[in-house]
């Protein structure tokens, strides 16, 4: 096991290392650009980090998964492997995004997606350190949850035949960008969508005092849910032609 | 037991029965060549005893102990498959790298040493690999690794006759150092009719014969004369084949050949193991 997970940290650092590289670039051009220009600049490097993790959780499949059947590894052990890597992985850009998001504010007008979701919860009396320490937890559990649901979606692509990846990549959208606002609108006068935004609220917090430890626990949530997903769909993957 | 052991396994792909209650059993230190042409099973058989592939039914024993998702004893068998399951992106010298993290036994500086004999370049990434050196990176880590089992997929597959040649010279060395149960599937049995000591024969999903090699080769003769004469000869005898040429006939036989019998003007010839294949797997 500790090779499986060394192995799946491995295929992270590279990519790791470019994306902060980047993001460290882009954040001082940030502080040098707002000495000189107002109401322009960057924020919520999180948003980038969401989606970056988002990817490493869609390629973390089928390369991974022959890799570690040529090395004599099983599915249990890849899909261990990856659960305990990515944890890791998360807390560690968690991490950095933080550093990255304290300092950037202390020097210029950087506000982190996190301090923009939740500023209400830290009016008055908060400390630097419990809106550092919560936004922390609250990157690391919903980055995890990103990748539990990219590696949950390459799982399921792996599993499918060329007919049902077709359905699914054209009938979800399908479903979800038409089909789902026409039946809103007929059945049951627009009040479908507004019911889908309010529950996102509620799991993010936002409507519930703008507190962030419930975004948490619907991370968790996402990331244990779309896990027992994933491993029920890979203990069953094959070599492919 | 020190064994891999095949118990009932049998798989369909769709419409298509690939194994068929397979029951084997690959001893230790022991050569095999596993046979077949294709479509018959082998690399099916090869993949299902790895994990790689799941039986429909039936199960795979490996020193006794379900190999089914069980890292420690599926990390006991290497398989050299033809397809190549490392990742396109990732160099040689990485390739062996990781084969030595994730299996104890490997020997790194003999894949080293082997990489160099066989002229493979370990700066290049496994996509740039041609067919021949695709093979050879495959075989160096296969023969470096040192486990007690050793499946062969077509190990030789777009290789040279000088790199074949090198192979069987180091496969031969390795077993008389280390020696190991190495299970050989391919298409060219006469150059591994020298190697191997043990052979089995899938023929549409079922095993047609499984003995040594000796064994199998002294079962078969070939009888060559005149058509009426060899017609004559093999009535009461068990064909698996015949050749005709104008007035003459060969004619392969299962059997012991006996010579005290033997009309004039009739030849008997050993019948090689290729030949014998072709005649038992041709019908």
């Amino acid at each position: 096991m500790r090779t499986a997970i060394k192995y799946q940290l491995t295929e992270v650092k590279k990519p790791l290392l470019i994306y902060y590289s980047i993001i460290c670039l882009i954040i001082s051009m940030n502080i040098f650009i707002t000495f000189y220009v107002n109401n322009i600049g960057v924020n919520a490097i999180e948003a980038s980090s969401m989606i970056f993790i988002f990817v490493v959780g869609l390629n973390s499949f089928k390369e991974t998964f022959r890799m570690f059947l040529q090395n004599s590894r099983s599915r249990k052990t890849q899909f261990t492997s990856f659960m305990l890597s990515i944890l890791p992985i998360s807390a560690l850009m968690a991490l950095i995004d933080t550093a990255i998001g304290s300092s950037a504010h202390s020097l210029s007008s950087y506000q982190s997606l996190f301090r923009q979701l939740y500023a209400l919860r830290y009016l008055g009396n908060s400390s630097d350190l419990q809106v550092n320490v919560e936004g922390f937890l609250w990157s690391m559990l919903v980055y995890a949850a990103f990748a539990m649901v990219g590696y949950f979606i390459t799982t399921l692509y792996y599993r499918m035949n060329k007919g049902q990846k077709l359905f699914v990549s054209i009938g979800v959208p399908v479903f979800l960008l038409i089909l789902l606002p026409i039946v809103d609108e007929t059945f049951t006068n627009g009040k479908m969508f507004p019911k889908v935004v309010d529950f996102f609220l509620l799991m993010s917090g936002v409507k519930n005092g703008y507190n962030p430890f419930y975004a948490m626990a619907s991370s968790a949530l996402f990331f244990l849910i779309f896990g027992g997903l994933s491993y029920w769909l890979a203990k069953r993957a094959v070599i492919k032609e | 037991m020190n064994c891999i052991e095949v118990e009932n396994i049998s798989k369909r792909f769709g419409p298509v029965n690939a194994l068929t209650n397979i029951n084997l059993k690959f001893e230790p230190n022991k050569i095999y060549g596993l046979l077949g042409r294709n479509g018959a099973g082998k690399s099916t058989l090869l993949n299902i005893i790895t994990n790689r592939l799941f039986a429909d039914s039936g199960q795979v024993l490996i020193d006794g102990i379900k190999a089914a998702e069980n890292d420690e004893v599926i990390g006991k068998v290497y398989m050299m498959s033809e397809k190549c399951l490392y990742p396109e992106g990732m160099k040689i010298a990485k390739v062996l790298k990781w084969s030595n993290e994730f299996y104890p036994g490997f020997d790194l500086d003999y894949a080293r040493r082997l990489a160099d004999e066989f002229g493979l370049e370990l700066n290049k990434k496994v996509k740039s690999l041609s067919t021949g050196y695709g093979s050879i990176m495959k075989l160096v880590v296969a023969l470096a690794v040192n486990t007690p089992y050793l499946l062969l997929d077509e190990p030789v597959l777009g290789l040279d006759a000088n790199h074949r040649e090198m192979f069987y010279r180091i496969l031969v060395q390795h077993f008389a150092q280390r020696p190991s149960t190495i299970v050989l599937s391919t298409h060219l049995i006469e150059e591994v009719a020298t190697v191997i000591e043990e052979v089995v024969i899938i023929k549409d999903g079922k095993i047609l014969k499984n003995e040594s090699c000796a064994s199998l080769t002294a079962k078969g003769y070939t009888v060559s004369g005149s058509a009426a004469a060899v017609d004559s000869f093999v009535a009461d005898k068990q064909v698996i084949g015949s050749d005709s040429l104008g007035g003459l006939k060969s004619v392969h036989i299962l059997g012991i050949p006996n010579k005290k019998n033997l009309p004039q003007g009739l030849e008997i010839s050993r019948l090689d193991l290729q030949k014998l294949f072709i005649k038992l797997t041709s019908a």
